[in-house]
């Protein structure tokens, strides 16, 4: 079959009436071809309709646009009311631009809605709130409880108010699990500055959803019920890297949390460390090259505005009312070497629609588990109500297919850990 | 009686937020220009208030276009920068043609293909704008540019094999974030 047809182009994009259609269809049916030729079409259209839909938004945000509104004559003619309904419409449009999940956006525009701005952090392989969290400010109740900050160097709620945005980077280590399970399996329950929550997290694999053609990573954000703090909310970043990418250090996540429906949160991990343990961290990951595929896992625990207000005293915060108003937006920075700006860019925003830990994917379960096991281990302020006993509940739960075995061996090591407890 | 305007006037807002801003561009696209680009769809408004409304409520859209290309060609004659004359490109000012395909600079996953339909000729490039960015059918914009359905499957036909290919030979050269061998 002649694939250089208008007719097939018209059959992609449902132009042809019935009979037309069918007998199309009956022609194509045995066309590899043909058919290939129709699925590239469908997908073109799909294509543009979205760079076409992107492009409306970024219309309807220009500033010039509100200039004109003000300015143009017509305005004035059609009267008070299309000005007023047109100014609702730019009111909405950041929630427009919230809520577009799958957005993607280069580094080059300059989309009004991007919510960070050009960043121009020295050093961003700490995270960006951790010093300013330190300095407890005189208003802020979250961060003046960040009392035994100093002692434990972990990381204090963080009130969204004042620093809405955090920064995580991209790249850690493993090192501190074999740590952590050589000390268990010689039979003593590991040091606390030998545990650290996110090198633990990220010693293991996660099954997120592969790129899209022609991208090489995915970010894949999910919010559920913080299963050691229940009336907190669970927030996942799961990023899927592929290729090997000489990605640099300072790659990054930046999140940007909605104060509207946050009061405040903590980045789980990322402990405070010494300058010296900290600079030769930062000597391995600076020499990490990705392989094949990369997945990097961060929680953000977060306390939601409603819980705060109502002060309720149920266990699920509701969130039904607010569903469609972000929680947060996180734009992921990947850095190669030899430039400096990025040069991958991928922007997306997660709402909570209330989601139970229960209900969560196994993938999230497992590397709550794993944190949780962290936070026990350093016996954190933070560690909540959860136990040794429930951690092996979700990490069992979590525990997939594990065709390394890495899993059941976390299991085993949990339960050894329950023991020297115990003792 | 008052709440009839008041119904009237709220038809004529939600056409305006519908139809503004894909009027502007598609405007832009044949004057070149933004100003003028406004200017014609503020004319195309003014016009649907006053004698398209009441027949074209239904199907505001190919009347609303064809009204606001008329306009765009009128300010092009005006003008004396006649990108079109029925078929034919008259005089067009360099900034004006399709940006040259081997000159595509930014190779950004968004807004990529919007460039690459910016190298098209430009009927084919207003077909793909009608198509994909106002959703009309091939019988609307055969309206609007004054020819038959069977030209606009015959344009789009092209202009999407074009797009087609034109992408995979960028796509050869562009997978993103992938080092550079001598990094």
């Amino acid at each position: 079959m002649n694939v250089d047809d208008p007719k097939l182009t018209a059959y992609a994009l449902h132009e042809l009436e019935e009979r037309e259609r069918s007998a199309i269809a009956r022609a194509t049916a045995g066309s590899p071809e043909a058919q290939r030729f129709i699925a590239e079409i469908e997908d073109l259209a799909r294509a543009l309709r979205s760079q076409y839909r992107l492009e409306f938004k970024r219309e309807l945000i220009a500033p010039e646009k509100i200039t004109a509104i003000h300015g143009d004559s017509f305005w004035s003619k059609v009267g008070p009311l299309t000005i007023a309904a047109l100014l609702a419409v730019l009111a909405v449009v950041g929630a427009v631009l919230f809520s577009s999940n799958e957005r993607r956006i280069s580094s080059s525009s300059s989309l009004s809605g991007d919510l960070t701005g050009p960043h121009t952090q020295s050093n961003q392989f700490v995270p960006v709130e951790a010093e300013d969290a330190a300095r407890p400010s005189q208003d802020e109740k979250f961060e003046a409880d960040a009392g035994p900050y100093a002692f434990t160097g972990e990381r204090p709620f963080v009130s969204v108010r004042s620093k809405p945005r955090s920064s995580v980077p991209l790249m850690v280590n493993s090192h501190s699990y074999s740590d952590v399970r050589r000390s268990i399996i010689a039979g003593l329950l590991p040091s606390r500055q030998s545990v650290r929550i996110e090198e633990m997290i990220n010693h293991f694999q996660y099954e997120y959803p592969q790129p899209i053609a022609n991208e090489s990573f995915s970010l894949n954000l999910d919010v559920v019920t913080c299963p050691w703090q229940p009336t907190h909310r669970l927030v996942r970043i799961g990023v899927n890297v592929q290729q090997a990418i000489a990605a640099r250090a300072d790659s990054s996540i930046e999140v940007e949390f909605n104060p509207k429906r946050v009061v405040s949160y903590r980045l789980i991990g990322y402990d405070r460390q010494d300058a010296e343990t900290q600079e030769s961290n930062e000597k391995n990951i600076s020499s990490h090259s990705m392989a094949a595929e990369y997945t990097f896992t961060t929680f953000y625990e977060v306390v939601p505005l409603k819980q705060v207000v109502t002060a309720s005293h149920t266990q699920t915060p509701s969130v039904a009312e607010n569903a469609s108003e972000p929680l947060l937006t996180a734009k992921l920075q990947l850095k190669t070497r030899g430039h400096e700006t990025a040069v991958g860019l991928a922007q997306r925003t997660v709402s909570d629609t209330g989601f139970d830990f229960a209900a969560a994917p196994s993938e999230l379960k497992f590397a709550a588990a794993v944190a949780e096991f962290g936070m026990i281990l350093r016996d954190s302020e933070y560690k909540g109500n959860g136990s040794l006993h429930q951690v092996l509940e979700w990490a069992e739960q979590g525990k997939g297919a594990d065709v390394n075995g890495y899993r059941a061996d976390f299991i085993e090591l949990v339960r050894k850990a329950q023991v020297l407890k115990k003792s | 009686m008052g709440s009839g305007r008041t119904a009237k006037r709220q038809e004529f807002e939600e056409i305006v937020h519908r139809f503004e801003i894909p009027l502007v561009q598609y405007a832009q696209h044949i004057t070149g220009d933004r100003e003028q680009a406004r200017d014609v769809v503020q004319e195309t408004f003014v016009k649907f208030q006053r004698n398209g409304a009441l027949r074209h409520q239904d199907e505001p859209a190919t009347w609303l276009f064809r009204v606001c290309r008329n306009a765009a060609l009128n300010v092009c004659r005006k003008e004396r920068r006649m990108m079109y004359l029925g078929e034919e490109v008259i005089e067009v000012r360099e900034s004006e043609q399709p940006m040259p395909f081997d000159q595509l600079q930014q190779k950004e996953a968004t807004g990529f293909l919007l460039q690459i339909v910016a190298t098209l000729p430009p009927r084919q490039q207003e077909a793909i704008q009608l198509k994909f960015q106002s959703d009309l059918s091939y019988q609307q914009i055969a309206e609007i540019l004054q020819t038959t359905a069977n030209n606009v499957g015959v344009l789009l036909h092209t202009a999407l094999k074009t797009l087609r290919q034109r992408y995979a030979q960028v796509a050869g050269d562009f997978i993103p974030f992938k080092p550079k061998p001598n990094e």
